[in-house]
């Protein structure tokens, strides 16, 4: 095997890997990349059996072949080099990678392609398809709810796909955030729905421009975005019903200006207890207070106008919680639904966007 | 509700330490005791260690932590007692209570030990001196305990001086007078000098806190770590820590050792529920909730394993804890071919306020559940409501209604 490319259009994709293949050495091949070259195309693969990525880009292909080496060595080799420059890689007899650019030299050692596990290739028959910038702002408003703890059916995000909508939901057994999109050509035989990992989302952040198309198989979701595919496991368990916790009869109702409210919970969680982070709402008429105390440091007060004319409440909440929230959305103004001081909370942008957001929040005992 | 300390203000701080606390305790419960040598923690024949022991049992070289058997054999006259800690732990409440009297800063320490910080209460005390001693007076004249009563401009100096007055003493730092009042003190006085500390520090030639002061900070740092700044500053007796009122705890725990190593199944879950009722009367009455439940298990060779759970929703409910309890112990159990010789169950993570779950349904009748049970106990004493398996614990143990089951070993875990 040996090609030949430019540096700028390699790297990205090398560091792209980098997100990918397995850090802990329990497989040491899989810390490896596939690098193959074949007509007029180099393709390089990473996986950690969990989520995969494919990429294939042109090169000047003087030698078909294939070979594994470290994903994190070619990386940061080939980051090392100038830009603008030229990089040769080629395989050697003895199972050995060198890479050359103006007058460096590198020799990596490499594993056989034969021990790199199998990638399922898809197929992308039907054609699922959004733009991009929009699934990566959905994935923003669930990514935060995600648990962080083991349990297992959790650690992602659940993705429904209907007939003209895709609906992404997400929640860590105290919150839950809900994000839908309308896609005009959407049309599906059955509902589709599947958990994403956690760690799949967080890759496809990264990606930009152009638009997502979306496969699956029995096992295996592919998401493809310009020359990259993203293979990824489908997530066996069961999501919790999520429809049936949205709350639908939450009479009192404040509205209230995103950004002044954002800023008031910041400065009053500063003396929030430090693990449980609770502050304590009171609403009255037009009216919301904001209060935390910790007795290791002190307390805070804070209260801002509001459009109220709900009951009379005092309940508290996770003031990061509302954060995450309140950080990720962009319009002006927000409603905050509330039923009593037990029961769920529901926090959406007071005028509906493109990307719909709803985020159910339940209360704290302080 | 916080100790200010401003620049130039000097502190007053008074350090308070009942004296042989749970052996005086049991010498006012049984005045015949009055003038013998009490070992608390257990018979003679009994395994585990002495918690504490009457100045006479001292005087025999018998002291807290020693091996019943070592003390028996020290003072084989000396009256041994197994210990009970909810009564301790009432007479303790009733010191604290009249020491809230006096300030709102005031650090619970432990169970037999506190700080007061009396500076912002400069209008009402025209002579602190006259108030640290008349709070000496009442304590004494009220629970009758002796207390041992330090005061000085900060914490570290304080409680030297309380060291000093042992046993039923009041000892006084004056501000300018520190220097006077360290110097000849043993280092072993200072806290965190073990002996492992006092080998190396001998071995430098130092026997006395004013040895150590010919010591640069470098030196003491370069041979103990961090360790050695503290020790730098406190052997100056420089100690800026405020007074901590009303901290939540880092964890609760109830553990006991039984009389015999155990092996029925069922009787070490009866052992587990009642530590588990103990424990979460505990977190209840300081409102915390736990997020982590450990368990431990010593095995009759004294193996010792510990299991923990996290839980994203922190749980103070006796059912709740027990089950979780429970789930982490079989494995334990099922997984020896030991006897066990204790358990314990242990929480930590402590939060005061508690998340709801979206899952589960609002309900606040284990809450209530709860409450209730606490208010029937308040009233007609903790043994007038046990669970069925915690009533098995009657084979073993001797009962009283008011303090419940007299286990072996009183714990002294705040």
């Amino acid at each position: 095997m040996r090609f030949s490319i430019k540096k700028d259009n390699i790297l990205e994709e090398l560091q792209l890997l980098q997100g990918i293949v397995e850090k802990r050495n329990t497989m040491p091949i899989l810390a490896n990349i596939l690098v193959q070259a074949a007509g007029t195309e180099v393709e390089l693969t990473g996986t950690d059996l969990e989520v995969g990525l494919k990429t294939h880009f042109e090169a000047q292909i003087d030698e078909p072949g294939a070979v594994t080496v470290s994903g994190k060595k070619i990386f940061e080799i080939v980051k090392s080099l100038p830009d603008g420059e030229t990089v040769t890689f080629k395989e050697d007899k003895n199972l050995m990678m060198e890479v050359t650019a103006g007058e460096s030299e590198f020799k990596i050692l490499c594993l056989p392609k034969e021990d790199y596990p199998q990638v399922p290739e898809p197929k992308f028959g039907e054609r699922i398809s959004v733009p991009v910038d929009q699934f990566k702002t959905m994935i923003e408003r669930v990514f935060f709810a995600i648990a962080q703890e083991q349990r297992y059916y959790l650690n992602g995000a659940l993705m429904v796909l209907k007939n003209k909508s895709l609906e992404l939901v997400s929640t860590d057994g105290h919150r839950l955030s809900y994000t839908a999109k309308a896609v005009d050509d959407l049309s599906l035989p059955k509902e589709i729905r599947v958990i994403v990992a956690k760690k799949t989302l967080s890759e496809l952040r990264k990606y930009g421009g152009g638009s997502i198309e979306f496969d699956m198989d029995e096992n295996n979701l592919f998401f493809r975005c310009g020359h990259r595919t993203l293979i990824s496991r489908i997530i066996e368990s069961k999501f919790p019903n999520f429809e049936a916790v949205i709350p639908k009869d939450n009479t009192n109702i404040a509205v209230l200006p995103r950004e002044a409210f954002t800023n008031a919970i910041r400065r009053v969680s500063l003396l929030s207890a430090e693990r449980s982070r609770g502050i304590k709402f009171t609403l009255e008429k037009n009216r919301i207070r904001l209060f935390s105390s910790n007795p290791e440091i002190g307390e805070a007060r804070d209260k801002m106008e509001v459009d109220y004319n709900g009951a009379g409440l005092e309940i508290g909440f996770n003031s990061q919680y509302i954060l995450d929230f309140l950080t990720t959305i962009n319009s002006e103004k927000i409603r905050l639904e509330l039923k009593d001081e037990n029961s769920a909370a529901l926090l959406r942008p007071e005028t509906e966007e493109d990307v719909k957001s709803v985020y159910v929040l339940m209360p704290m005992k302080i | 509700m916080f100790a200010v300390t401003r620049r130039k203000v000097t502190r007053f701080i008074v350090h308070i330490d009942i004296d042989a606390f749970f052996a005086a305790v049991e010498v006012l419960l049984n005045p015949a005791l009055r003038g013998k040598p009490v070992i608390v923690g257990g018979l003679p024949h009994e395994r585990g260690v002495a918690s504490t022991c009457s100045y006479e049992a001292r005087a025999f070289g018998v002291h807290s932590g020693m091996a019943l058997r070592n003390a028996y054999k020290l003072c084989p006259h000396g009256v041994f007692v197994r210990g009970n800690y909810q009564v301790y732990q009432s007479f303790s409440d009733r010191v604290f209570g009249i020491l809230h009297e006096y300030t709102p800063d005031v650090e619970e320490a432990s169970i037999d030990e506190a700080y007061l910080d009396l500076t912002r209460c400069r209008p009402l005390y025209p002579s602190f001196s006259r108030t640290a001693r008349e709070i000496k007076a009442r304590v004494e004249r009220e629970t009758g305990l002796k207390v041992s009563v330090g005061a000085a401009p900060n914490k570290i100096l304080a409680k030297l001086a309380t060291k000093r007055a042992k046993p039923a003493g009041y000892v006084e730092v004056e501000p300018g007078r520190e220097e006077e009042f360290l110097r000849d003190l043993p280092i072993d006085a200072l806290p965190g000098i073990g002996p492992k500390s006092q080998v190396v520090l001998r071995m430098l030639n130092i026997q006395r806190i004013g040895d150590l002061w010919g010591m640069p900070r470098t030196t003491l740092h370069s041979i103990f770590g961090l360790n050695g700044e503290d020790l730098y500053l406190q052997s100056r007796g420089i100690d800026s820590r405020p007074i901590v009122s009303a901290a939540v705890p880092k964890s609760v725990s109830r553990e006991t050792t039984f009389l015999e190593d155990l092996w029925d199944r069922r009787l070490l879950l009866a052992h587990l529920a009642y530590l588990c009722d103990r424990l979460t009367l505990a977190l209840r009455q300081g409102h915390c909730y736990a997020h982590v439940i450990e368990v431990k298990a010593r095995y009759s060779d004294f193996k010792t394993e510990v299991r923990r759970r996290l839980m994203l929703t922190p749980r103070q409910e006796m059912g709740d804890v027990y089950k979780i309890a429970e789930e982490l112990f079989l494995p334990l159990f099922s997984g020896s071919r030991l006897a066990l010789r204790l358990v314990g169950v242990k929480a930590s993570d402590l939060v005061r306020a508690r998340p709801l779950s979206l899952f589960e349904p609002y309900s606040d009748r284990q809450e209530r559940l709860g409450a209730a049970m606490d208010r029937v106990r308040e009233k007609y004493g903790f043994g007038s409501v046990l669970t069925v398996r915690e009533k098995m614990l009657d084979a073993i143990y001797p009962f009283d209604r008011n303090r419940g089951f007299i286990l072996k070993t009183a714990s002294l875990t705040k």
